[in-house]
């Protein structure tokens, strides 16, 4: 008798996660929806709500506090699933992490119970760790899973791109960050949000990758600002088109005329920064066809993993950035 | 406020910091028609000053501020000197108004950044608690402290977020308080009102007015450029922002000028650039607005115009305007800000001579009174800063190299030392130039100051000038002691009383070290960080003179032996006073790791090395000839030092060393080890025992 042995060409398909819902992150410092917002959450059906609750940080004491918490001005809408995310920066890993386990827990916890807000049944964790920090925040992420277990709860994590060649971290499923893939530095070369050539070299990982995997999506833009061709800042969501102030000249591409400050969100360094009169700002966006090439390809390399897509982040400034045939299509799974 | 420095009384003293510290001069904005010494916390100064008068006791200026550590419940017991003083006093109502103060400052706005997060009821409460607060506050009817209820009433509501409430309570009841620090504060908490309800110009104009510098800076953070400038004129040709706006303009086109190249600069003080093309359209602009007649404050437009003419290099313009603009309409403050500005401008296209001496000698008598240096330090809370900003600025960067350039060094030597009486921060630039000078052209600055043919301007500043009878006698003794003249140096250090050196920083170091030590053979090493000035029992630069005087009269009549004796402890001596030396105090005021020899220095280490080994040479008495030959391995260790290059042997997985033998440290080496081996046992233990001393012989 002969055996034909069919090896067969398709992808090994790997566990999807459970519960897959469209999903948006929430990453600002105050809970509060506007009309176009709300809009969003229903046009799409969006079912769950990653909500940043807050940050790790090492403060001045050199320990590890929590900072930056969210505000809570307004209320989900009914039917769509909270869960608290909460980004620790790497920093913190350096130090004894596994003594805010409980802490971190506690306070979600809490959070919930002061907010009313129910049905929390995960909460996720959001850190660019590396090499040198895994066996730091693994061990931290084991913690945390082990006291959510016992709340019934689950874990979940984000996932870079670089780190699915790097081990799997202990928790029930990950989110595949499909933006931040560039360097700034080199953002006049390649868009630093989402360029198809920095995810290439991370597909042939994604198959592979021993953790349920969902996938994440940006949908904002950023301003640049740079001094010649040296990159200086990003702008929050300056109004490029005062035209006392910017002068475009060029698709995505402004002059800055007149020498302002404005405050700065993002460095630590200043709580300003100065836009002098001959400086430029790139606008920069991953266009939808990208984004859409990126969805199929990573549908494609490991099927399921967009059976639940989440949208960074729900912003009305960021909204429309796309049109509601591109939402429809990376929503797809 | 703005700290400033607060020198030594004896000046001098203050070289080391000068010498060893880095040193950045701020830049001085010369223009100031909004008074931005109220930038910083424009109310904390006077409310610390309110406690420090009630308790009596300066503490109370941090108590004040720590006032928010009182829990409640431990109130009655607190040792706070405000509330302890209260208490002591019997001032009920002072307790009373204390006590809702602590209660609303345990107010717990860090709870939501905290591990523990508050609950329900947790927020609930706090918020109640503020709510009481609020409420007691406003229940108040008596006359002591009713504005500052008033304050804690709407710092209640600001907690609440009651933004409207807080315009209401403004609008009725705290407007119509009489003037203090606390409505200040109650119209800068209503700006804040105004601006979270949307009234964003309105909260501008009172930040503007109130000189809250930083609420100001970011509610018109886009308009800090001639369009914005445009743009507010359009909308209010008279408004309190416009002020801010025009004065912002016009030092960031200064700042601009003087660091537009560094970036970090720009950012460090807040400054945007502003370029030559917006400086013409200001120029333009301005005239605009003068001709156009709607501003009441043309004295500011003309001034801005005719600085920013200066700064762009148009001098015949910036003159005119600037002597116009002094007698237009405006605030006194917009005219002696163009008195200033024209000061500044005027040295670019002076000529020395007699009238504009005259002219200088006015502007230097207006701008000590304006900056009221005489009241610094007692009531320095209340000194417009600008004006010192002002004198630096004319002073150091403008009319002293132009006063060199002219050929008058002393005059400039002279106004430096204005400078440095009136204690500025650039003061100590003075000292540092009479530290530097030989001594004959101190000895000429002397003569200046005290007998030159001189016009007003001159004896102006040789009166106001520091410079007395000490400091001369001091900086010539020991520029002489420098320059190895100990007989000459005694003459002027006889003159100097102890107490004067007791003042100066070098008597921490003059009280501790002993000259005779060998130093080869002991160290004394005293902490920087430790220091402070010590009386001393005499000046050891008079008797260290004393002593090379008599020690070169022995040596003169010695011979032999005894001579070689004595050389070497003359070749000690020499080498304690030089910049290496562990009693360096006695040729310098300031010492340091990377000190070099002054200019005119005598060469001390020279000296010593060639006495060490002319004694070595001579001397038959070995174990001499040992402490010379450890002698000059110490100096060469000291001031040079050997090398050792390593490479690596790749082939042999080895490190190879190589040592360069042309070394002084070398040579003096190799002669200690020869003369070891020679002589073990002249070899005492901390030779033998010495780990550079047997690594060297490893390497060799």
């Amino acid at each position: 008798m002969l055996i034909v042995v069919v090896v067969c060409g398709c992808k090994p398909e790997r566990k999807a996660i459970d519960n897959p819902k469209p999903a948006v992150y929430y990453w600002r410092t105050s809970l509060y929806l506007d009309s176009v917002e709300r809009q969003f959450l229903r046009d799409y059906n969006v079912g769950k709500m990653y909500v940043r609750y807050f940050d790790v940080v090492v403060d001045s004491k050199k320990q590890l506090s929590p900072n930056a918490t969210i505000a809570f001005k307004d209320s989900v809408p009914q039917g769509i699933e909270v869960i608290p995310t909460i980004f620790i920066v790497n920093e913190c890993c350096k130090h004894n992490l596994d003594t805010i386990a409980q802490l971190l827990v506690d306070r979600v916890l809490k959070m919930n119970e002061t907010h009313d807000i129910k049905g929390v049944k995960e909460l996720q964790i959001d850190c660019d760790w590396s090499v040198k920090t895994q066996d730091a925040y693994f061990k931290f992420l084991e913690q945390v899973r082990q006291l959510l277990k016992a709340k019934n709860m689950t874990l979940s994590a984000t996932i870079r791109l670089h780190q699915l060649s790097m081990p799997v971290p202990p928790v029930d499923y990950g989110v595949l960050m499909m933006y931040n893939t560039g360097e700034l530095k080199n953002s006049k070369q390649r868009n630093p949000i989402l360029d198809k050539r920095d995810v290439a070299p991370y597909l042939k990982n994604l198959a592979a990758y021993e953790l349920p995997l969902c996938a994440a999506y940006p949908n904002f833009g950023w301003q640049l600002l740079y001094t010649g061709d040296k990159f200086r800042d990003i702008l929050y969501s300056e109004d490029l088109n005062d035209t006392a102030l910017y002068r475009k000249v060029d698709e995505g591409k402004y002059l800055v005329i007149s020498s302002i400050d404005l405050p700065n969100y993002l460095s630590s360094n200043s709580s300003y920064t100065y836009l002098n009169a001959g400086d430029s700002v790139m606008v920069v966006k991953p266009d939808a066809q990208t984004l859409v090439q990126v969805h199929d390809a990573l549908s494609h390399e490991r099927p399921g993993i967009n059976n639940q897509v989440i949208i960074y982040s729900l912003n009305k400034s960021s909204i429309n950035n796309y049109t509601p045939n591109d939402y429809e299509k990376i929503y797809r799974p | 406020m703005k700290k400033f420095i607060v020198l030594s009384i004896i000046a001098v003293a203050t070289l080391q910091a000068w010498a060893c510290g880095g040193w950045f001069r701020p830049n001085y904005y010369m223009f100031s028609v909004f008074n931005r010494n109220m930038m910083d916390n424009p109310f904390i100064n006077e409310t610390r000053q309110y406690w420090v008068n009630y308790t009596g006791d300066e503490r109370a200026e941090y108590a004040c501020e720590s006032l928010g550590n009182v829990k409640p419940e431990e109130f009655d017991k607190s040792d706070n000197v405000i509330i302890a003083t209260a208490r002591k006093k019997g001032d009920k109502e002072t307790l009373n108004y204390l006590r809702l103060l602590v209660q609303y400052l345990n107010h717990d706005g860090s709870a939501y950044n905290r591990w523990d997060y508050p609950s329900k009821e947790e927020i609930a409460q706090d918020k109640a608690e503020v709510e009481k607060v609020k409420t007691q506050a406003a229940a108040y009817k008596g006359k002591k402290y009713k504005s500052q209820y008033a304050l804690l009433v709407m710092r209640c509501n600001m907690t609440l977020e009651k933004h409207q409430e807080n315009i209401a309570y403004w609008e009725k009841t705290a407007s119509k308080l009489g003037d203090s620090v606390y409505k200040n504060w109650m119209k800068d908490i209503y700006a804040g009102a105004l601006y979270n309800t949307g009234k964003k110009d309105q909260a501008c104009e009172i930040y503007a007015e109130l000189g809250d510098m930083t609420s100001i800076k970011y509610c018109v953070r886009k308009k800090r450029n001639l369009n914005g400038i445009k743009e507010e004129y359009a909308a209010n040709p008279n408004s309190q922002t416009l002020i801010f706006l025009v004065q912002d303009f016009v030092n960031n086109t200064q700042e601009t000028l003087d660091n537009g190249s560094d970036p970090e600069i720009m950012q460090n003080v807040e400054a945007t650039g502003i370029y030559e093309q917006d400086m013409d359209g200001f120029i333009e602009f301005a005239g605009q607005v003068l001709a156009e007649g709607k501003t009441k404050s043309p004295a500011m437009w003309e001034a801005a115009r005719g600085f920013v003419n200066y700064m762009a290099g148009n001098q015949n313009d910036a003159i005119t305007q600037l002597k116009n603009a002094q007698h237009l309409d405006g605030t006194q403050r917009m005219k002696d800000n163009a008195r200033a500005c024209l000061l500044l401008a005027s040295i670019k296209s002076a000529q020395p001579t007699n009238d504009y001496y005259n002219y200088l000698l006015g502007e230097y008598k207006w701008l000590d009174q304006m900056a009221r240096f005489g009241d610094a330090e007692n009531d320095y809370a209340n000194i417009d800063m600008h004006y010192w900003d002002v004198f630096e600025r004319v002073t150091y960067d403008n009319l002293v190299p132009q006063l060199q350039e002219w050929g008058e060094p002393y005059l400039a030597m002279a106004l430096l030392g204005v400078g440095n009486s009136r204690k500025v921060p650039s003061g100590d630039t003075y000292l540092h130039m009479l530290d530097e000078i030989s001594s004959s052209e101190l000895e000429a600055f002397d003569e200046y100051i005290r007998n030159g043919d001189h016009n007003g301007f001159e004896a102006w500043a040789a009166k106001e000038c520091h410079f007395n009878a000490n400091n001369f006698n001091d900086l010539m003794g020991t520029k002489l002691v420098r320059e190895g003249e100990f007989r000459g140096a005694i003459n002027y250090l006889e003159k100097v009383p102890v107490s004067y050196i007791s003042e100066q920083g070098i008597s921490y170091y003059m009280a501790r070290k002993d000259y005779n030590q060998e130093i080869w053979l002991k160290r004394q090493f005293l902490s920087f960080y430790r220091a402070e000035n010590t009386p001393v029992k005499s000046n050891a630069k008079l008797d260290f003179c004393r002593d090379m005087v008599a020690l070169d009269e022995k040596i003169d009549q010695a011979s032999g032996e005894e001579k070689n004796e004595l050389l070497y402890k003359k070749a000690n001596l020499l080498y304690q006073a030089s910049h290496k030396g562990d009693c360096w105090y006695l040729a310098h005021y300031s010492n340091g790791v990377y000190s070099e020899p002054a200019k005119s220095e005598y060469d001390f280490i020279g000296a010593t090395r060639r006495l060490l080994r002319s004694i070595e040479r001579n001397t038959t008495n070995m174990e001499l000839m040992q402490k010379c030959v450890f002698a000059q391995t110490f100096i060469t260790g000291e001031t040079s030092g050997y090398s050792v290059t390593a490479d690596y042997d790749w082939g042999n997985k080895t490190w190879n060393y190589s040592i360069d033998p042309d070394k002084p440290h070398y040579r003096a080496m190799t002669r200690l080890v020869d003369f070891n081996i020679q002589h073990p046992e002249l070899t005492p233990d901390y030779i033998t025992k010495c780990d550079i001393v047997k690594q060297f012989m490893a390497l060799r």
